[in-house]
Parts: C-alpha cells; sequence; structure tokens
C-alpha cells in the first residue's frame, strides 16, 4: 500500500489573472493537512484539481498511490469531499438526494449515515432548499464520512458554521482519524480550525506553495518581532519574511528568531506566530 | 483526454454498465416530478392531437417524436439550474459514464414518451390514429429517424454548453436562413433555391426508397437501425469529447 495519501508534483494551471505555479507537496496516509493561504490563493482551485474537475496544464497528482486521471472513478470512490457550497438540487429531500448518491459507493454505511444525521441534527424529510449553509455543509459532511472514504478534501467547511458545529465539525474529524487509514486534507482560512487539528500546515499563496511542514515545525520556528517603525531600515528588514507598518509601530514575521533577538535586543517584543500571524504577514511588503 | 479515459469510453460505448444504471436511476429521482409533470402535458396534448383528422399521419409522428425528443431537456434543464454537474463529476463515475447516461436516459425517455401517445390513441375515444400505423415498422424508423437528428445535435451542444448550447445550435441557423432568404429574394433565385431544397428532399427520399426497394425488407430495416445507431454513437463520441473539455 502506497504510503502517501496525497501526492502533489510540480502541477500548474493558468487563468487569465492567475496561475498555480509548480505546486508540489505531498500528504502522509492518517493525518490532517490544512491547507491555508488568504481568498484567491488558489486552494479550491487546487482541489478541483485533485478531483479533475478542472485540467492541469503540467505536473502529476497521485491519489492513494494512483494517477487522478488515469483512475479517476476508482479514486473517487475513495474520497469523501466537501465543496465549500454544498450543491444539490434543491427541490429534492436529503433522503432523496441520499439516495441518489449512495448506491454509487460499495462501502456505503447507512448506520454509519444514520449515527450522522443524528448527530448533525439533520432531518431527512426536509428539502434541500429550506437548509441554512450551515446544515447543508453537515448534510455534505455526512454524506461524504458515510462511504469509507480513505481520504477525506474538506473546502472551507467551516466557513458560514457556527462556533458550536465548527467545533463539532473539529471533534468529528479527530473521531474519524481514530482509523489511521484516513487522511484529511482541510482547506481553510480560519487558522484557528487548524491548531487542534492539523497535523501538517501547506500555505498557499499567489499559486504558490511558500511552506508544506509539519504544524508543529511551523509553529515553532516562526516569531512575530513588533516594534517601534524607527527600527525599520534595510538591514533590519532583511531579517523578515513579511512585515506589516501600523501607526504607531511595526509587526513582522521571522524565522530567523534568535539573530533577530541579537540584533534587536530589548526594543522588540518577540512572540511566537501563529498561523494566522504566518498567513497574514508572510510576503507582506510595506 | 487521457488514455485510460479513452479506452474507458471506447471499451464501454454502448454496453451498460453498473453505473449507467445508478446514473439514469439518479436522474430519475432528481427529476421525476418535473418529468411527471411534462408527461401529463404530453399526454393531454395527445388526447387532442389523436383526434384531429390528418391526411398526412407521419404529422403525427413527427409532433409526436420532436415533442418527446425535447422532452429530455427537462433533466439536463434542472441539472444546470441547481448547478449539479460539479456534483455528478465528484462521484466515482467517469465522463463517458455521464455522457453515457444522458444518452441512454433521453432514449429511454422518449420511448416512454412514444408509448404514452401510443396509449392514447389507443384509449381515446374518436382518435385518428391507427395502433397498426403507430407501430409499423416504416413508422417507427420515421419517427427514430426524427429523434436521432434532433438529439443527436441537441444533447452534444447542451452537454458542453448548457442550455444556452441551444443557442449556439440555433444561432448559425437563425443568421443563415434570413440572410440566404434575403440574398436570394435580391438576385431573383428564391424560386429555383426553393425548388433546390425541396427537390434535394425529393432525391433524398427517393433513394432512401430505391434502397428499400434494392435490399430485402428485413435488411433495409437492419441496415437503417445500424445508420442510426452510427448517428447516435458519432454523437455520443462527439458529447464526450466535448464534456471531457469542460471545467467545473
Amino acid at each position: 500500500m502506497d504510503s502517501l495519501a496525497l501526492e502533489i508534483d510540480r502541477v500548474c494551471k493558468s487563468y487569465e489573472g492567475f496561475s498555480l505555479k509548480d505546486v508540489s507537496f505531498s500528504l502522509p496516509r492518517g493525518y490532517i493537512m490544512g491547507l491555508i493561504g488568504p481568498n484567491g490563493a488558489g486552494k479550491t482551485t487546487l482541489i478541483k484539481l485533485i478531483l479533475n474537475m478542472v485540467h492541469r496544464e503540467g505536473g502529476s497528482i497521485r491519489v492513494l498511490g494512483l494517477d487522478n486521471l488515469d483512475h479517476d472513478a476508482r479514486i473517487k470512490s475513495r474520497i469523501g469531499f466537501v465543496p465549500d457550497e454544498p450543491r444539490y438540487h434543491e427541490d429534492i429531500t436529503l433522503e432523496n438526494l441520499k439516495a441518489a448518491t449512495a448506491p454509487f459507493y460499495p462501502g456505503w454505511d447507512e448506520t454509519r449515515f444514520r449515527a450522522l444525521v443524528a448527530e448533525f441534527e439533520l432531518t431527512l424529510s426536509k428539502k434541500f432548499k429550506t437548509l441554512s449553509h450551515g446544515t447543508k455543509t453537515r448534510f455534505s459532511l455526512a454524506l461524504a464520512l458515510s462511504h469509507g472514504a480513505e481520504l477525506i478534501i474538506l473546502d472551507e467547511p467551516t466557513s458560514g458554521l457556527d462556533p458550536v458545529f465548527r467545533r463539532k465539525l473539529l471533534d468529528v474529524l479527530s473521531g474519524v482519524l481514530q482509523d489511521e487509514r484516513i487522511s484529511v486534507l482541510f482547506s481553510t482560512h480560519i487558522t484557528s480550525d487548524l491548531e487542534r487539528t492539523a497535523d501538517f500546515v501547506t500555505f498557499l499563496q499567489d499559486g504558490q506553495v511558500m511552506f508544506s511542514r509539519p504544524k508543529d515545525e511551523v509553529v515553532g520556528s516562526w516569531g512575530v518581532v513588533k516594534g517601534g517603525r524607527e527600527l525599520l531600515d534595510e538591514e533590519s528588514r532583511a531579517f523578515f519574511e513579511g512585515v506589516r507598518v501600523r501607526a504607531l509601530g511595526f509587526e513582522a514575521l521571522t524565522s530567523k528568531i534568535e539573530p533577530a533577538r541579537q540584533m534587536f535586543g530589548d526594543r522588540v517584543v518577540i512572540d511566537q506566530a501563529s498561523l494566522d500571524d504566518i498567513m497574514v504577514l508572510m510576503g507582506r511588503r510595506e | 483526454m487521457t488514455t485510460a479515459q479513452q479506452d474507458h469510453g471506447t471499451a464501454q460505448a454502448w454496453g451498460l454498465g453498473r453505473n449507467d444504471w445508478l446514473l439514469i436511476r439518479r436522474d430519475w429521482i432528481l427529476n421525476r416530478v418535473s418529468i411527471l409533470m411534462a408527461a401529463f402535458v404530453f399526454a393531454t396534448f395527445q388526447v387532442l392531437i389523436v383526434q384531429v383528422p390528418i391526411d398526412l399521419p407521419y404529422i403525427w409522428v413527427f409532433i409526436t417524436c420532436m415533442w418527446a425528443a425535447f422532452l429530455t431537456l427537462g433533466p439536463l434543464g434542472r441539472d444546470e439550474k441547481f448547478r449539479g454537474a460539479a456534483w455528478s463529476c465528484s462521484l466515482p463515475v467517469s465522463r463517458p459514464d455521464l455522457v453515457r447516461a444522458r444518452y441512454v436516459g433521453a432514449w429511454g425517455l422518449v420511448g416512454t414518451a412514444y408509448l404514452l401517445a401510443l396509449a392514447m390513441a389507443v384509449v381515446v375515444p374518436g382518435s385518428k390514429v391507427s395502433v397498426s400505423f403507430a407501430i409499423d415498422l416504416d413508422t417507427l424508423l420515421v419517427g427514430a429517424t426524427i429523434v436521432s437528428v434532433i438529439l443527436s445535435f441537441l444533447l452534444p451542444s447542451v452537454i458542453r454548453f448548457g442550455m444556452k448550447g441551444i443557442l449556439v445550435l440555433m444561432l448559425p441557423l437563425n443568421i443563415l436562413l434570413p440572410i440566404t432568404f434575403v440574398v436570394s429574394k435580391a438576385t431573383g433565385t428564391q424560386d429555383s433555391l426553393e425548388g433546390n431544397f425541396l427537390a434535394g428532399l425529393q432525391a433524398l427520399a427517393l433513394m432512401i426508397a430505391g434502397i428499400r426497394d434494392g435490399l430485402s425488407r428485413p435488411l433495409f430495416y437492419v441496415v437503417a437501425v445500424l445508420l442510426l445507431y452510427a448517428v447516435n454513437w458519432a454523437s455520443y463520441r462527439l458529447a464526450v469529447a466535448l464534456f471531457l473539455r469542460r471545467e467545473f
């Protein structure tokens, strides 16, 4: 069995005004990877490329050891996908949407589906159009988790969810991973979701992978430097991977924490960077 | 299109697999209310039309089959309305599977509609359409030809471009026909143009009649069915090629 759930190698895709450039990263089996990046960074495009919903222009994508173009249908039977905006026929009940979907998956587990329906407080007799965005996402998630998928792909699943269900979703994901065959690719721009769940973090910005590393390594190796504006010059900027200037001072992201401490001493405060800090500050030049 | 996709599409060209039936079943679950409503309107229309005394009985075949062929747009239109294509493409089926299910579903719908029309011809008092005419092989062949021509143009363009594919299909006709009319009127060739068009149709009819007379009846029907199959197959292959280019 291939040890990688997902292997993306130098994938390219261009649209007018945007392109994914040589995107490469891999997700080992049994782990959760957070795919973070600002809106428009290319997260959804990348997920669509994995699912063969858009056509790549270069590189290769292997899902569960198989090329995603050559084994399109076979791979999709092993993927659970939750889109950013679930779309089904609006005038159909959830029961019928499930009936239209379930037979495609040989591993469909009706008991598991019923348990998730109860846990997510879904009413199967309701029509899809009557649901809120959050409930639509819950239903989509229940479908994705009920057919024994080995790779779960979630595209911004927590956007539009209330905090209670967001927490529940994250707990469900943690529970899913009790089965070590299952891997999760979790795209989000709400980085706090990842702090409790993700094992790996891949950061996309302007269509490029800025880094793809274990989360603990990412969080431990970046710092946020805060100081007065008078400290910013050509020499000090060389320490920073991104700078945001404010009225009373600056915030900067650095991976050179110790050299920065030695250079600036007590004139700055250096905190450990959160994923949010990294996403906001990386590459920013002011 | 990758080699695997091509192989899959060719190998399963019309041999229906489990996925095809699941897709057709799925379409029925998602669209049955609208299909039943359309069937009700179609049946009501049939109640009226079978009572109309028409000199040319093939007019009934033409209208019935044309209407039945356009019924297939219902599920496609709903799929577009609810932007269901992305959902379809996330299911564990190939794109050729999705297209094939559309074709088979369309023919299933047309066949059911024809049976419904036939039932109306039987049960409606004063029906001018005889059952023997409606199930005559020539009648069925004419009907299948009408449906094949419509679906062969309609399905690839709608599968590729959505409902605006109908516009894509009709636009050249809507431009070319008036231009041809105006030019022929201006140049004084209108009569000969119409004459040539009608002569062309007559020649085609004569050619088909010639082939039918030249061949034994059973062989003629076999050849005709194979020709219609080929037309549908070519249309299906075109639709697959177009659908593989789509992005969602």
